[in-house]
């Protein structure tokens, strides 16, 4: 599939951050964008959008990027959906459980649009 | 076992950047371990494989190829070990070591059985993919284009946002540094600033920010212990990145020129945690500490099982776990209880007013309700179906009247927490050394309180630091901790909301507020006065018993001020004290100003509401104890003492069925330092009313502070006792 029909879900807690990255995924010819700010609503929209990707912060308040993840794997719907965490890199240690979680692959923050573009094709198929 | 070997030779992993292969791999290692006996050979070598997988996930490895044999030498070990299970073919076994390979290399599976050297070509493969992913790394140090004035301009504005939560988690995490969840509060903002700083290339704000974010985690994870300085340095660097955000704002881009404040934080903060991590002072309760405390395990299970979970990288309830020791639940359990989870879930803002007006509809209907309920017309219909009906609406009304209360209902916690600093401040200039200590903090209260009852708090912490803690000499001297603590605690007791202040200092001078008070002409010395109306003094007025007035209360102005601000609420306060022990102050407030609960009395043709909370008690006097005393008037003795009896009837043009007060009912109601009897014709019921404010005309009327409508629809005036007996002294005058 090609990036500008997938649709793809970011979650951050923080707006100026979820524009960034929407932006930078607009430079990779996203065009179906969704936000989130917390977990929950990102399980809520899950509900309602066929979602095809999911670009998730770690750190967030309530619900952390991991429940998040692990919500998204124990259900039949989505747990197929690929799942990027963005993290940082002091908090990179952290990634490894995030992997046992079945993650598709994680990204560490700053990031270009080069590097995410890396990473997508490691997860995305095309 | 047999199975999860199965499953690990059934190539879990597609290829190198299959994480989540790798992910599948490393649990089934973890269920491998669950099975072995702990601290055995083959638990130490998946412990071994678990820290070199972490190492390739991170993108750390020193050595990748050196790495990539290690991992397939030790999974080889692992499956050999495993013969006497019941494998038959260990070596096809080894599958992780796939995860590195190319998806190509098909060969790749048979030739990693060998555990010898021969493989040594094909292991050198694994550095090409993961190479790939190394550039994001230097993209640190890159500049990034996100370069949008727009965001620039969001990110001030949600930052300075998050800073100002930032103060606020901080003044928590004072009172309890190992507040997790607050530490967390406070991290969180920080590590948003510096991921959208490192983005719009913000290197100043990054910098500060990260240095600050390091720390947080190092509390976070209970390797530093939150002191006043890592308080200090937090509080500071929210101060230094506010600067900088006003700045960014006004200029609309980063300076060119790196802050001298920056960099000489930056070097406190490189300095600071050096020592600090020497700290041996674990601030988080552990997860270990809590079962012990839930006695699920002893103490010295829980150090081996420490010692194991470093050993294998994995967290302490993980072994605890798979060792048996403890169930799912109990660690669950615990670590719930360590997270403390935050108690505020989603929310919505909604309009006061809206809020207000839903509350007073509510209390309307509520009213309504028993208005068509209570109609004898109803009353009349003996139909069974009628009856569970009403039953579950007056069910249904009630619930919805809790619901929309609640709804105004907010945590005393903010308004409590603005005394932190207060109090520190106030220690600060007085020289003195306080720790304020806070209960109750999740109180709830209606948020039309919470700005009334600051004032008063403010007063009495004041009074508290200032005149009731000693300086640490005189505390010393006394034999006392030179600290002192003043502790505030808040609590629901039936419809009221307790506040206690209390503090641990000098104590109420009896002598001294009785000499002050003659001294003022606020008693004359013939007054004979116990030691709670001594105390009660202090309310008047324009008394002060300092000496000298400092700077930071002692205005002359204080707790008549409280006082005031109490009654107001329909509020009362109470005073003990113990000299040279310290002083104890309480405010009883009503739990919401929408509604009382009050007394409903009946005085000729009309009821009245007392608000329950001005009545000491009610009694029917005998004949004997009534009497009339020249210049006094009419008095009551009630045990031993005299009181004032109150016509109410005269007030409100009522014409009583009873003048005798041996045949009607006295409402004890104290006011100032002295108490007084109100005389009704009867107690006609107890019942919580919606207070509405009279309108017009009637706003004004002294000793009636509003209007209720009672279950038959009928209104009945609160009686404001205050205002009442202000009327009968000057009538008396």
């Amino acid at each position: 599939m090609a990036y500008k029909d997938m649709t793809v879900l970011i979650v951050d807690d923080f707006l100026t951050m979820r524009r960034i990255v929407r932006k930078i995924l607009r430079d990779l010819d996203f065009e179906n964008i969704l936000e989130a700010e917390d977990g929950s609503a990102a399980l809520d929209l899950l509900k309602v959008n066929k979602i095809d990707l999911i670009v998730s912060d770690w750190n967030m308040p309530r619900m952390t990027g991991l429940d998040l993840l692990k919500a998204v794997r124990s259900n039949d719907s989505t747990k197929d959906i690929p799942f990027l965490m963005v993290t940082a890199e002091a908090q990179k240690e952290n990634i490894v459980e995030a992997v046992k979680a079945r993650v598709s692959n994680y990204i560490v923050k700053p990031f270009t649009a080069a590097t995410l573009e890396e990473k997508l094709v490691k997860i995305v198929p095309r | 076992m047999e199975n999860i070997l199965l499953q690990l030779s059934n190539g879990v992993i597609d290829g190198p950047d299959d994480l989540m292969g790798i992910g599948e791999c490393l649990n089934l290692l973890d269920d491998l371990e669950g099975k072995l006996e702990s601290g055995g050979p083959r638990s130490r070598m998946i412990a071994k494989v678990r820290l070199i997988f972490k190492r390739l996930i991170l993108e750390e490895s020193p050595d990748r190829d050196g790495d990539w044999r290690e991992i397939q030498r030790v999974l080889g070990l692992l499956q050999t070990g495993s013969l006497d299970d019941g494998m038959d073919d260990p070596m096809y076994g080894v599958e992780p070591p796939r995860e590195a390979v190319p998806d190509d290399d098909d060969d790749f599976f048979a030739s990693a059985q060998p555990l010898s050297d021969e493989n040594e070509t094909v292991l050198m493969e694994p550095s090409t993919p993961m190479r790939a992913a190394a550039p994001e790394k230097q993209g640190e140090s890159e500049g990034f284009e996100v370069q949008d004035p727009e965001l620039l301009k969001d990110f001030v504005e949600e930052s300075k946002e998050h800073l100002s939560s930032i103060e606020l988690n901080m003044l928590a995490l004072e009172t309890d540094p190992n507040d997790n969840e607050a530490i967390n509060a406070v991290f969180r903002p920080f590590h948003s600033i510096k991921g959208v700083a490192g983005f719009l290339n913000l290197t100043e704000i990054h910098h500060l920010s990260h240095e600050v974010e390091n720390l947080l985690d190092a509390a976070r994870s209970g390797k530093l212990a939150v002191t006043d300085s890592v308080i200090d340095i937090v509080l500071t660097a929210t101060d230094i990145l506010k600067a900088l955000l006003q700045e960014l704002e006004q200029d609309g881009e980063p300076s060119s020129q790196t802050h001298p404040i920056v960099l000489t934080f930056l070097e406190r903060v490189k300095n600071f945690s050096g020592d600090a991590e020497q700290d041996e002072n674990l601030p988080v309760r552990k997860i270990g500490q809590i079962l012990v405390e839930h006695g699920v395990l002893d103490s010295d299970t829980v150090e081996d099982a420490a010692e194991k979970s470093r050993a294998s990288g994995q967290k302490l309830g993980e072994t605890l776990i798979s060792e048996g020791t403890a169930s799912p639940r109990e660690v669950s359990k615990a670590l719930r209880e360590q997270r403390h989870s935050m108690e505020s879930a989603s929310s919505v803002r909604i309009d006061t007013h809206k809020l207000d007006n839903l509350v007073d509809m509510v209390g309307e209907l509520v009213i309504a309700q028993s208005m068509v309920l209570q109609n004898p017309e109803i009353l009349g219909i003996k139909d069974q179906k009628l009856q569970k009906d009403s039953v579950q609406l007056n069910r249904i009304t009630a619930e919805l009247q809790r619901i929309s209360m609640s709804m105004r209902m907010v945590p005393i916690k903010s308004t409590f927490q603005k005394m932190i600093r207060l109090v520190r401040d106030l220690a600060k200039k007085s020289g003195k050394e306080v720790t304020l200590l806070m209960k109750g903090e999740e109180t709830e209260i209606d948020r039309n309180m919470v700005e009334e009852i600051y004032e008063p708090l403010v007063h009495m912490i004041r009074n508290s630091v200032d005149h009731g803690i000693e300086t640490p000499d005189e505390r010393e001297k006394a034999g006392k901790d030179p600290v002192g603590t003043v502790e505030i605690a808040a609590e629901q007791k039936g419809g009221n909301i307790v506040i206690d202040i209390q503090d641990d200092g000098r104590g109420l001078n009896v002598e001294k507020i009785r000499s002050k008070a003659i001294e003022r002409g606020i008693i004359s010395p013939a007054d004979v006065l116990d030691e709670r109306a001594v105390f009660e003094l202090i309310f008047h007025p324009g008394f002060s018993t300092r000496d000298k007035v400092t700077e930071v209360s002692g205005r002359g102005v204080g707790m008549d001020v409280v006082k005031k601000c109490v009654e107001r609420l329909r509020g009362k306060m109470e005073i003990a004290s113990q000299l040279g022990r310290g002083s104890y102050f309480q405010m009883k407030l009503p739990l919401t100003m929408a509604i009382i609960d009050g007394m409903v009395i009946q005085i000729g043709q009309e009821r009245f509401i007392v608000p329950t909370i001005a009545l000491k008690e009610s009694l029917r006097p005998a004949q004997d104890s009534y009497f009339t005393i020249q210049g006094r008037g009419e008095v009551v003795k009630v045990r031993e003492a005299l009181m004032p009896l109150v016509r109410l009837h005269s007030f409100f043009n009522e014409e009583p069925r009873y003048r005798n007060p041996w045949e009607g009912l006295l409402l004890v109601v104290s006011e100032g330092k002295h108490s007084y009897c109100l005389l009704a014709d009867e107690i006609v019921g107890r019942q919580e009313v919606v207070i509405k404010s009279l309108g017009g005309l009637f706003r004004q009327l002294p000793g009636i502070s509003g209007g209720a409508i009672l279950g038959d629809g009928k209104v009945a005036l609160i009686i404001d006792v205050k205002g009442i007996i202000s009327l009968y002294e000057e009538s008396v005058k």
